[in-house]
């Protein structure tokens, strides 16, 4: 049905009133208005936040006990509650040097792990191995901080790069994969993700990363030199990993937006036919994206293994990263900027929830199913725009990949 | 993996509501798992008045003055069903009796990026009495045990880390050697088997003492029993799972293939991945019995599978958890020193036999009472686990 | 006793796709409603079948109102639609797509196989269709799939039946045999809406024609009367030139030469079978098919796209067999692709993007790796102004561009270098009337600059049109070959079928 009216007739189009204003920026992806980039992601939070505070309420148990016989104090103590959470939500994500060091430093490795996998999205590929691949590259960064002996200023850049290479091969063996023989990447790197963790967790108990005479998996501690130096003292955890991440976040917006070989990524994420018939070569960009998205998981894993005190390094140094990077990616549309964004907002819910838990008595676990929300609401944006009642032309979702068939 | 299921969070949470709303029960710190914690927590109360843990001292009439407790799990919350479920349940206990102040704080770890924040906001909250659960919070405990050594530690599973903290370690390989030894007893296969979550010596120290009691058990009666899954010759060998949440589908693969080759009897350690295995013994119809680990399996563990408990290798991590807590409440804190559990002071030991006690022959019981008693005076020894390394 | 839409309008965001149009057809009458892409002639019809509300208006039958945006509404009151994409399951048989949604079923719910084969012969036979009920649909031709959409819509008693653009994906032969059906419903007394762009069939088959432009009914025809011109400025709102205006060709050396190609399709099926053809500078060589006859295949080979299993191509006497379509690309040859949106076009991307598709890898729009957009932007500017590109910007989504500019900026992209070879796939394809003439100009302007060209399309039409010699495809050989300048739809049409084929 090509005449119902999305397009305009030709005739409605001023024929001279083209404008360049700022035609760069737009042709680079980032022209699409601020507004509507950051209106279904902030609907999404704010519904987020409003079933959670339905969630403090229900499971308010000693509240419940109340209700019986003084419903409405029972009530107040439940909203007190959901304020409470809320408040100390905030405070420990933003109310103090510490809270925003730890905000900050917690936001590291899911915008780094973040970007990795909106690469991917752009690239039409589901890059769920970032996980796997923040385990290789994290070993990578590990092994060179403990038995590389260099001063800092070297230490750290070879450890970082180290890390890029052990995520890229890791991320990049899904894609040459896919290139070679077609096996789908959710597939491959689901797997490798399975393998990278279990090699984790052989390795860590060989003489490779153990301390001498020990039989526990756990790493000696890396070299002084390699450790990611902190920013406001040792008392708090900041460390340059947050530059890093900055860094990376500009660095993929230039190759998304400003290079060749991101432009021919974004052209097989959207076509891969218009691509192999723009001459490009369409196997080789699945494990040149790979490698790329890898790179940067791996960076998440270097800031995990050099710059997370006490500098030794257990099993599960991944932790949730590389998940919520699927989510935060979802988030962010994909976009470099908005991964930054979403990455903050998640590393602030991780660090306020530490402090909710604590003062509040509201388990942790209402940040994972807060995040959780965010990217079903997210997902569902029909949802969101029923409930918000935004036109439909405001609030688009983001084109994730080609899907299965991709 | 555990981190994976997160995505289905959203889901556990309508459970949780259901559960919440069903039975008005639970405690203030609810979880996705809520109403199963609690259940954990109430059946360890018990534990006390099990047959092992009899003949510990009772500290009820200590004069206490009370303490403020946080407790910091590791990275597999507090619902394991293993470690961490034991220490928050004798932290609880150490509230009944008077020597923790009430409401202690319970912080759960979801990474490790969460230990050093947990530990500082403890020390926020003005914790006297911090409890660090695990191998994987140790370098953080000692590095904040030096800078605060006004503050009482208590840290499971590890030695002590300074003069302040108390490490609380376990001697299993004991209760397990008589454990094997029963098992070897009543196979009607010839066959017995045991795997661990990861091969970590907390875990692989039960397998351990667990093979010797069936060697031994064959050397003193001529039989042939056989243990997969361990070799005290080749302890890199031991079969692990990799894994601790039952979900997994490799831990049912990992006791279906044990039982393929004939097992019966098996004893599979590490938190509640015992239960598939349970499961694929039932479902398969075996005249089979699983060997608990940590806290009496009868309580601990859901109701569908209690007629398969042989009997529980038993840990007094809530107990010696409980014990450090009172040690410093009553004025002579423990700090600097493991608590080392083992069958003499009763920290460690066997459980009842429970819905098995039909099986197990006078016999057989007697000989299994008689290794406990020559295990505790010496007369039976071996190589054991070295506990607390590291 | 008709059927008739008063005043309708549909505005969607930004746009008025219907403003204020009326239409009414009796039984027993051929309405056509001509338009072009965009025009709003989709939008009506699916007001009429109850797909869209419309903002004002009424759709009275019979002189009773009927309920809007309400499809079985409309089923129930006699409208039936022919979609351009049709509905069917491919893995049913023919009576079972026809009962689908009114089971004549049997006790425990088994469909009365028996019934449904009775119902499909019975309209079958009285519309001489000549469709076999237990035909599974998959295997039967376009043509034939059509008529089971048409008894579909007769099943249900549709007294008014609406056909949106029935004839584009049919042969010549097959249009001829589908206006006998249509002759034969409008004898039964239906009243028949025929939707299409294409004017001369409006003027074979319709009683009366009405011209919808940029949402308004700008009057109506007597096919008796009108010519093809006048429609054409109707539709267009401008003077357009129909005929394609072009000099003979003064062939010269040969560009293009294919010896004995074979290429595979995607299953493996030898859909080019031994093709041999030159092309020659200053010369359009049109290749006419049936679609599926290897046309697809053989372009894809040429440019680089698919492997071929034997046999070479040279371009100026360099062998570019197994060359990759940057390679073929470099050499000077724009080929424009048989699908736009699948492979002409990244559609997310804006103009600009696009423009630069197959050349951002050098000067100037690329130095090493880093992409200078500034230049793209301009150069985009500069060919949209000069390839009358109707979009407001280069900037926004190509998407949003009309069919018709979609297609110009491929051409515009294609031809904006030196051209020595020119290769298009249904260069037309779903274009308004105004684009494709100006995209043939474009073409024959190729031609007399020196180029060779290739045409490859499956509008009989358009290939007679622009050729200067014509070969016809059938089961991936040539199967005959006519000078432009004197073949005939008839002998041609003939050869696409695989009879005659006779070389002059």
């Amino acid at each position: 049905m090509t005449d119902q009216g999305t397009q305009s007739p030709p005739d409605e189009r001023p024929p001279n009133g083209r404008s360049f204003d700022g035609v760069m920026d737009r042709i680079a992806g980032i022209g699409e208005p601020i507004r509507r980039a950051l209106l279904l992601p902030t609907l999404a939070l704010v519904l987020a936040l409003v079933v959670g505070a339905f969630i403090i309420m229900v499971t308010d148990v000693d509240a419940w006990r109340r209700m019986g016989d003084e419903p409405l104090a029972a009530l107040g103590d439940m909203l007190d509650g959901v304020w409470v959470a809320y408040r100390e939500l905030f405070i420990g994500a933003f109310g103090s040097v510490r809270a925003l060091s730890e905000t900050l430093f917690t936001s590291t490795p899911l915008i780094l792990a973040g970007l990795a996998v909106a690469v991917g999205f752009r690239a039409g590929l589901f890059n769920i191995g970032a996980r796997g691949q923040i385990f290789v590259g994290g070993l990578f960064a590990l092994w060179v901080g403990l038995h590389v002996d260099l001063p800092a200023i070297l230490h750290i850049p070879v450890a970082v790069i180290a890390a890029m290479i052990g995520g890229g091969i890791w991320g990049g063996l899904a894609g040459l994969l896919k290139a070679r023989t077609g096996a789908h990447e959710v597939i491959t790197t689901i797997m490798l993700n399975f393998v990278a963790a279990f090699f984790t967790l052989w390795v860590l108990k060989t003489s490779v990363f153990q301390e001498e005479g020990s039989t526990i998996p756990k790493s000696a501690p890396i070299l002084e030199s390699a450790r990611l130096p902190t920013i406001f003292g040792s008392q708090y955890r900041i460390n340059i990993g947050i530059f890093i991440a900055i860094a990376a976040v500009f660095f993929v917006y230039w190759i998304l937006f400003r290079s060749t070989i991101g432009f021919e990524f974004r052209a097989a994420g959207f076509s891969p036919s218009a691509s192999l018939y723009a001459g490009m070569n369409v196997a080789f960009l699945y494990t040149a994206v790979m490698f790329l998205s890898g790179a940067l998981s791996g960076l998440a894993g270097a800031t995990q293994t050099l710059g997370l005190p006490p500098y030794t390094v257990t099993d599960n140094f991944a932790g949730n990263i590389g998940f919520d990077a699927i989510a935060l990616a979802l988030l962010g549309r994909s976009h470099p900027f908005g991964v930054l964004w979403s990455g903050l907002l998640f590393g602030a819910l991780i660090a306020g929830g530490r402090v909710m838990q604590a003062a509040a008595g509201v388990t942790v676990d209402l940040v994972i199913v807060m995040q959780s929300l965010i990217v079903i609401f997210i997902a569902a944006p029909e949802l969101v725009r029923a409930i918000f009642k935004v036109k439909a032309a405001e609030a688009e979702p983001t084109q994730v990949t080609t899907g299965w068939g991709a | 993996m555990k981190r994976q299921m997160r995505f289905f969070a959203i889901f556990a949470v309508f459970a949780l509501v259901l559960a919440a709303c069903g039975d008005g029960e639970g405690e203030a710190t609810t979880t996705t798992e809520g109403a199963e914690a609690t259940t954990t927590s109430e059946a360890m109360d018990d534990t006390t008045t099990s047959e092992a843990m009899d003949d510990t001292t009772t500290t009820e009439a200590m004069d206490f003055e009370a303490v403020k407790v946080c407790f910091v799990t590791d990275d597999a919350g507090v619902d394991d069903r293993s470690f961490n479920a034991s220490g928050w349940a004798g932290v609880q206990d150490a509230v009944a009796s008077g020597a923790a102040q009430p409401d202690p704080i319970l912080l759960e770890s979801a990474s490790a990026e969460d230990y050093q924040p947990h530990v500082e906001t403890c020390l926020a909250q003005g914790a006297e009495h911090i409890v660090t659960s695990g191998f994987k919070l140790a370098d953080t405990t000692a590095a904040f045990a030096e800078t605060n050594p006004d503050v009482q530690w208590t840290i499971i599973d590890f030695g002590s880390l300074g003069p302040n903290v108390t490490g609380l370690e376990y001697q299993t390989d004991e209760a397990a050697f008589a454990a094997g030894y029963l098992a070897a007893g009543v196979t009607q296969t010839g066959i017995v088997g045991t795997y661990g979550g990861v091969n970590i010596p907390t875990v692989s120290i039960f397998m351990d003492g667990f093979a010797r009691g069936v060697a031994h058990y064959n050397e003193v009666n001529g039989a042939s029993v056989q243990v997969l899954g361990w070799d005290p010759a080749d302890p890199d060998a031991g079969v692990m799972t990799g894994v601790f949440d039952p979900a997994d589908p490799i831990v049912t693969a990992t006791c279906e293939s044990m039982l393929d080759e004939g097992a019966d009897i098996m004893l599979p350690v590490g938190g509640a991945i015992n239960l598939p295995c349970g499961t694929a013994i039932q479902s398969r119809g075996i005249d089979g019995a699983l060997v608990g680990v940590d806290a009496d399996a009868v309580e601990a563990m859901p109701a569908e599978y209690m007629d398969l408990w042989l009997v529980t290798i038993e840990k007094g991590i809530q107990i010696q958890t409980q014990r450090s807590i009172e040690a410093h409440a009553a004025g002579e804190p423990s700090g600097g020193t493991s608590l080392v559990g083992n069958l003499e002071n009763g920290a460690v030991g066997l459980s009842e036999y429970h819905a098995w006690e039909d099986r197990v022959s006078d016999e057989l019981a007697a000989e299994v009472e008689q290794i406990l008693e020559d295990i505790k005076s010496g007369a039976i020894t071996w190589d054991k686990f070295v506990v607390g390394a590291g | 006793m008709t059927l008739e839409l008063r005043g309708i309008t549909k505005r969607f965001p930004g746009v008025v796709a219907n403003d204020d149009v009326s239409l009414s057809v009796a039984p027993g009458e051929i309405i056509a409603l001509l338009g072009e892409n965009g025009a709003g002639k989709t939008t009506l019809m699916n007001i009429l079948f109850g797909l869209y509300s419309p903002d004002e208006g009424e759709v009275l039958i019979d002189g009773k109102q009927l309920e809007l945006s309400n499809p079985s509404a409309s089923i129930a009151a006699g409208v039936g639609m022919v979609h351009q994409h049709f509905m069917l399951v491919p893995v049913f048989t023919v009576a079972e797509n026809v009962v689908l949604g009114l089971e004549p079923t049997e006790a425990l719910g088994w469909i009365d196989k028996d019934a449904a084969d009775a119902m499909v012969r019975e309209i079958s036979d009285r519309y001489n269709l000549a469709v076999d009920p237990d035909s599974m649909v998959e295997d039967i031709p376009v043509g034939v799939q059509q008529r089971v959409e048409i008894i579909k819509v007769l099943v249900r008693n549709a007294r008014y039946i609406i056909f949106d653009e029935p004839t584009a994906v049919l042969t010549p032969q097959e249009v001829e045999e589908f206006f006998a059906i249509v002759r034969g419903l409008k004898e039964d007394g239906k009243g028949v809406i025929f939707i299409s762009h294409k004017l001369n069939e409006a003027l074979e088959i319709a009683d009366r024609i009405v011209v919808l432009r940029d949402g308004k009914s700008v009057g109506e025809a007597n096919p008796k009367t009108a010519t093809e011109n006048q429609l054409a400025e109707m539709m267009v709102g401008r003077p357009v030139e129909l005929e394609v205006q072009k000099g003979l060709a003064e062939p010269g050396k040969v560009v293009l030469s294919v010896e004995n190609l074979v290429v595979l399709d995607d299953r493996d099926h030898r859909t080019v079978d031994g093709v041999t053809f030159q092309v020659r500078a200053n010369e359009v060589v049109g290749i006419a098919g049936v679609q599926g006859n290897g046309q697809t295949e053989l372009v894809e080979s040429l440019t680089g796209m698919r492997p071929s299993l034997a046999g070479h191509v040279f371009v100026d006497g360099v062998d570019v067999t197994e060359w990759s379509p940057r390679a073929i690309h470099k050499l000077g040859i724009a080929h424009i692709p048989e699908d736009r949106q699948e492979s002409g076009l990244v559609l997310q991307f804006t103009v600009a993007e696009n423009m630069v598709l197959d050349s951002y890898y050098d000067r100037p729009y690329s130095r090493g790796i880093q992409m200078d957009w500034d230049v793209a932007a301009h150069s985009s500017e500069r060919l949209v102004d000069e390839y009358d590109v109707k979009t407001s910007r280069v900037d926004v989504p190509v998407s949003d561009l009309s069919g018709g500019n979609q297609q110009k900026v491929i051409v515009a992209r294609e031809f904006d270098r030196d051209v020595k070879l020119v290769v298009a796939s249904q260069p037309t394809r779903g274009v308004d009337v105004g684009s494709i003439e100006y995209i043939h100009k474009r073409i024959i302007e190729q031609r007399d600059e020196g180029a060779a060209v290739l045409i490859v399309s499956s509008e009989l039409d358009e290939v007679m049109a622009l050729s200067d010699r014509i070969l016809v495809m059938f089961k991936g050989r040539i199967a005959g070959e006519f000078e432009g300048a004197t073949a005939t739809t008839t002998e041609v049409g003939l050869a696409m079928l695989g009879s005659g084929g006779s070389h002059d």
